[in-house]
């Protein structure tokens, strides 16, 4: 014992900002992280090494082996009789590679037993493994082990379970300098093979689209599938299909040493085998004098969507199956994240038109401001597509899919943001930029909560889900209070986007309580759909809410 | 002769090393000998801090200061310092209201705001003019509140004098009482008499009584002065304890009548150690004790107690003569060496400085060399001539018990000493 690690006693040597001679405090072991996956700053399995005086072994797989048996200490600690003869026994033929077979004790949790240890794992009545039953037995009482070696005969030895530290608190005096950390990282495959879920110090991809063949068109759906980045079985022709989570496909400790290097690199979610050729670099920031009809057509998106949402939410058949069951349930969760989406694509405009009106501040030019309330003509599509008209839908599989495209990341609607926070970013607006951000960190909320309605509504074969809705004839007095309605709510938010925050906020209010409960929007389509119609909304009259093309 | 800076000792719980400067107190691990203790990791607890400020001469106005109320004392004890109050003819009479007042002034116009200021009564005996002190006391404790001032007072006294009055005065403050008791009656009346000669034990319980039985905010303790011959610690500190005492001290006298000679240290040493000793065993058992020298000792090492200056004397302490004038120490009443002002100024600033310097401990000799010398700090500055081997190694001695009692309680009881 080194004299020089000084624990100071009183007051004042505990004032000393310093440690002793030795090292830091940061690698005792109680402060550091330790589990049984060996990439941290100890194997806690090592501890368990010595759990039976005078053996020392070995976890290797489901098998206990016995790598060292202590005879001199047993010696000179007057272990005598049957006990030194059966360790003798053991001692003296190391070559019989002596294995563990069976461990009786004392189980935490599982009581007094005697497993197999071949038997360990198998069922839940028992320990997960030699390992985890090691570890359970009580420190203190009695263990028998029963030890098998080659060409010799089998060998039981009685004995108390060592405890992990002395009697002055320290780890026990028998463990090597070095002991508890020797087997961390080695080899670096089995810690990286373990350590997944972001764990991993640098990127360790757990669940990949698998590479696409040369002869496959890209975005083939037969490679939209999602598997195991450390499975065994890399061929992608056929694509393949293996379960995320059966570990039986995944690549294992041995296996992983010899084959680490074929794990593929991983961009943009999918394994590449080929060249990366990256695609059209989105989000440059728009020419000069094209921001604002930019925010305008995206105004105007937010509220094409949102109606889009609102008509296609009162679409789904709150009675659909009986009470309680999957169905139910489902249509009423896809009804309420729908409406969820569309309230959240209003607060969208709100922030849109926030924006308009700071461009028109800043711009210095004469007149009120102008707040953008029309519906786009025209709703964004992937690069290259011309855009594709407002329309109003029951949520069949095919609208759901246009949602789920509307609001995925990188195309559509988030790609038309990512321009304009390019074009913030740029000119160093932070405000504004933190404004854009937000509104499309919540774009990719919505994205995933339409991939979870996908899921959802999918479980039922056909649509039973849906009312069976039909387009309203021209004339329809209940279609004509829900437009009154909605033309209300339109005139509200003017009303208060002119004037800007939080001069208008009376005004934004007043439009959210023309927008809910009976008497509001809401109602209407309620109205409208119990009566058979599906909720459907035309460009107003009024100049104010005229329809806005996208931007030349 | 260079001076260690730390040493190692042996406790019954294992070997420590003591490093001199802040009286840091460090474990080696068990089994570890210091022998083989690498000196290079002790560097952060010698490098630690400022050194705990011991090489500088504070400059510190008083923070507490005593009053000799009077020169005249009822008692005639063979062995007073103080000459019964009379400091060799060097004060006459009774301190005035405004002698007192003015003094009172001039400590809490110069003390430091958020500690406690202390003014302490002493004479002579005190309560013979308790007029005077009741006086002060109610005058220190309305300045003090005007200022926002924390106070508490102090008064050492024979006991005999005390009226009701008195002690309503002591048990509604926070008043440090100090009862120069021997120990039970033989003991105590063997040197401790009245003018006429005759044993005042009756007249000092009587006195002291109500005040043990109700202390109120007040602490009281016995002060028992141990003379030559007469080392019986353990059976006097029972004594005193019977009677009601919950802290009992002891004083040995080192110069004059009844001081102790180079046989008797020896015999000290073990006494105060075996009292020591049991307490300790009480405190280990859970219980615990009013031995006041081994609390203090055992509460200085735990917080690390260490100084160049034994005392306060001519820095957060001074005393002032029923004259007015401000000396260094009460016991140095009229000796112009320990005078702090010229007569017209209470605190001469450059006569104070001189003062401290004089008197560092890292500048007498052989106490710069000693190992205890931050916690003996030399030791009495009036006692200084009476230091001598024996002397020194008994105070050393006691140390040294007292090291092992603390590394000994603190390991077994940790929550005696308080929080961390």
């Amino acid at each position: 014992m080194p004299a020089d690690k000084l624990q100071p006693r009183n007051r004042t040597a505990r004032l000393v900002d310093a440690h002793g001679a030795g090292n830091p405090v940061v690698t005792e072991l109680e402060s550091g992280v330790g589990n049984c996956f060996p990439g941290l700053e100890a194997d806690v399995r090592n501890l368990d090494r010595r759990f039976f005086p005078y053996l020392v072994v070995d976890f290797i797989g489901s098998d206990i082996v016995v790598s060292e048996v202590a005879l001199a200490r047993a010696q000179s600690d007057g272990v005598t009789g049957a006990r030194l003869t059966n360790l003798t026994a053991v001692a003296n033929t190391p070559n019989a590679a002596w294995r563990v077979t069976s461990l009786g004790g004392d189980f935490a949790g599982f009581g007094q037993q005697t497993y197999a240890v071949a038997s360990l794992g198998s069922s839940t009545s028992r320990p997960i493994s030699a390992w985890t039953a090691v570890r359970l037995l009580r420190p203190g009482t009695q263990v028998m082990l029963t030890l098998q070696g080659t060409g010799v005969p089998a060998v039981t030895l009685t004995d108390t379970r060592a405890s992990y530290l002395s009697d002055d608190g320290a780890f026990a005096e028998m463990f090597a300098p070095g002991e508890l950390t020797q087997s961390l990282c080695s080899p670096w495959t089995h810690d990286f093979r373990d350590c997944g879920c972001f764990y991993w110090a640098s990127n360790h991809p757990d669940i990949v689209q698998p590479s696409e063949p040369a002869a496959v068109t890209p975005d083939d759906p037969a490679y939209a599938v999602r598997v195991q980045w450390m499975r065994t079985d890399r061929q992608t022709s056929p694509p393949p299909v293996d379960p995320q989570h059966d570990q039986t496909q995944a690549l294992q400790y041995f296996e992983i040493n010899r084959r680490w290097q074929e794990l593929d690199i991983v961009l943009d979610g999918r394994e590449q085998r080929s060249p990366y050729a990256p695609g059209t670099v989105a989000g440059a920031p728009l020419a000069a004098g094209t921001l604002v009809p930019t925010l305008q057509y995206a105004a105007g998106v937010e509220l094409a969507v949102m109606l889009e949402y609102l008509a296609a939410a009162f679409s789904l058949d709150l009675t659909a199956g009986a009470v309680g069951s999957a169905l139910r349930d489902d249509a009423r969760a896809a009804r309420y994240e729908l409406l969820r989406v569309a309230a959240s694509e209003m607060r969208h405009l709100k922030a849109v038109n926030g924006l308009l009106f700071e461009e028109h501040q800043a711009s210095g030019a004469a007149g009120a401001f102008v707040p953008t309330l029309g519906v786009a003509t025209l709703v964004p599509e992937p690069a290259n597509a011309p855009g594709r008209p407002v329309d109003f839908r029951p949520l069949r599989p095919d609208v759901l899919a246009y949602f789920v495209q509307v609001e995925a990341p990188s195309k559509t609607v988030d790609a038309l943001y990512g321009r304009i926070l390019a074009t913030y970013v740029r000119d160093r607006r932070e405000t504004q930029a933190a404004t854009v951000a937000q509104v499309m960190a919540e774009g990719a909320d919505h994205y995933v909560t339409f991939l979870a309605v996908q899921e959802w509504l999918n479980r039922h074969a056909g649509t039973p889900y849906l009312l069976n809705l039909q387009v309203p004839a021209a004339g329809d007095a209940a279609l004509a209070t829900l437009q009154q309605r909605y033309e209300d709510v339109l005139g509200h938010l003017y009303d208060g986007y002119a004037v800007g925050m939080p001069a208008g906020a009376t005004a934004v209010a007043a439009a959210r309580t023309a927008m809910l409960g009976p008497a509001g929007v809401e109602g209407a389509c309620g109205d409208l759909a119990a009566a058979g119609t599906l909720p459907v909304f035309a460009v107003p009259a009024d100049a104010r809410f005229a329809a806005i093309a996208p931007p030349p | 002769m260079t001076a260690a800076a730390w040493r190692p000792f042996r406790s019954r719980i294992g070997e420590h090393v003591l490093v001199l400067r802040g009286t840091q107190i460090l474990d080696l691990p068990a089994g570890a000998h210091a022998a083989d203790l690498d000196p290079a990791a002790l560097d952060p607890f010698l490098d630690h801090g400022d050194g705990f400020g011991l090489d500088a001469v504070p400059r510190i106005a008083p923070q507490g200061i005593s009053l000799n109320v009077t020169s005249a004392c009822n008692l005639g004890c063979a062995y007073c310092y103080a000459d019964r109050g009379r400091f060799s003819g060097n004060q006459r009479g009774a301190m005035s209201g405004s002698t007192a007042e003015a003094a009172v002034d001039t400590l809490l116009a110069s003390c430091e705001r958020t500690a406690r200021a202390t003014v302490g009564f002493l004479g002579g005996e005190p309560f013979l003019h308790p007029a005077l002190v009741h006086e002060v006391v109610a005058y220190a404790t309305a300045r003090a509140a005007e200022l926002g001032q924390p106070i508490g007072f102090s008064a050492t006294t024979n006991g005999t004098r005390l009226r009701p009055a008195d002690h309503e005065l002591v048990r509604t403050r926070r008043f440090a009482l100090t009862v120069s008791i021997d120990g039970g009656r033989s003991t105590h009346d063997l040197l401790r008499r009245n003018l006429l000669g005759g044993g005042t034990f009756d007249e000092v319980i009587a006195g002291i009584a109500p005040l043990l039985a109700e202390p109120g905010l007040a602490t009281v303790t016995a002060r028992a002065t141990v003379t030559a011959g007469h080392l019986d610690l353990t059976a006097r500190y029972d004594e005193l304890v019977a009677e009601g005492f919950g802290r009992v001290g002891f004083s040995p006298v080192r110069l004059g009548f009844g001081a102790l000679g180079e046989a008797d240290w020896p015999k000290w040493t073990e006494a105060s150690t075996a009292l020591a000793e049991r307490e300790l065993g009480v405190l280990l058992g859970g219980g615990d004790t009013g031995y006041d020298n081994f609390i203090t000792a055992l509460r200085r090492l735990h917080g690390g107690w260490s100084a160049p200056f034994p005392c306060g004397a001519g820095g957060g302490y001074a005393s002032v003569s029923t004259e007015g004038r401000w000396y260094a120490c009460h016991r140095a009443i009229g000796n112009e060496e320990y005078a702090l002002g010229d007569g017209d100024t209470a605190v001469d600033p450059a006569r104070q400085g001189t003062f401290l310097a004089d008197r560092h401990v890292d500048r007498i000799e052989p106490c710069n060399t000693c190992w205890a010398r931050y916690l003996c700090s030399g030791g009495c500055h009036q006692e200084a001539p009476a230091r001598s081997d024996a002397s020194c190694s008994a105070i050393r001695d006691w140390l040294d018990y007292c090291l092992d009692a603390y590394c000994t309680l603190s390991a077994a009881r940790p929550e005696w000493f308080g929080g961390s």
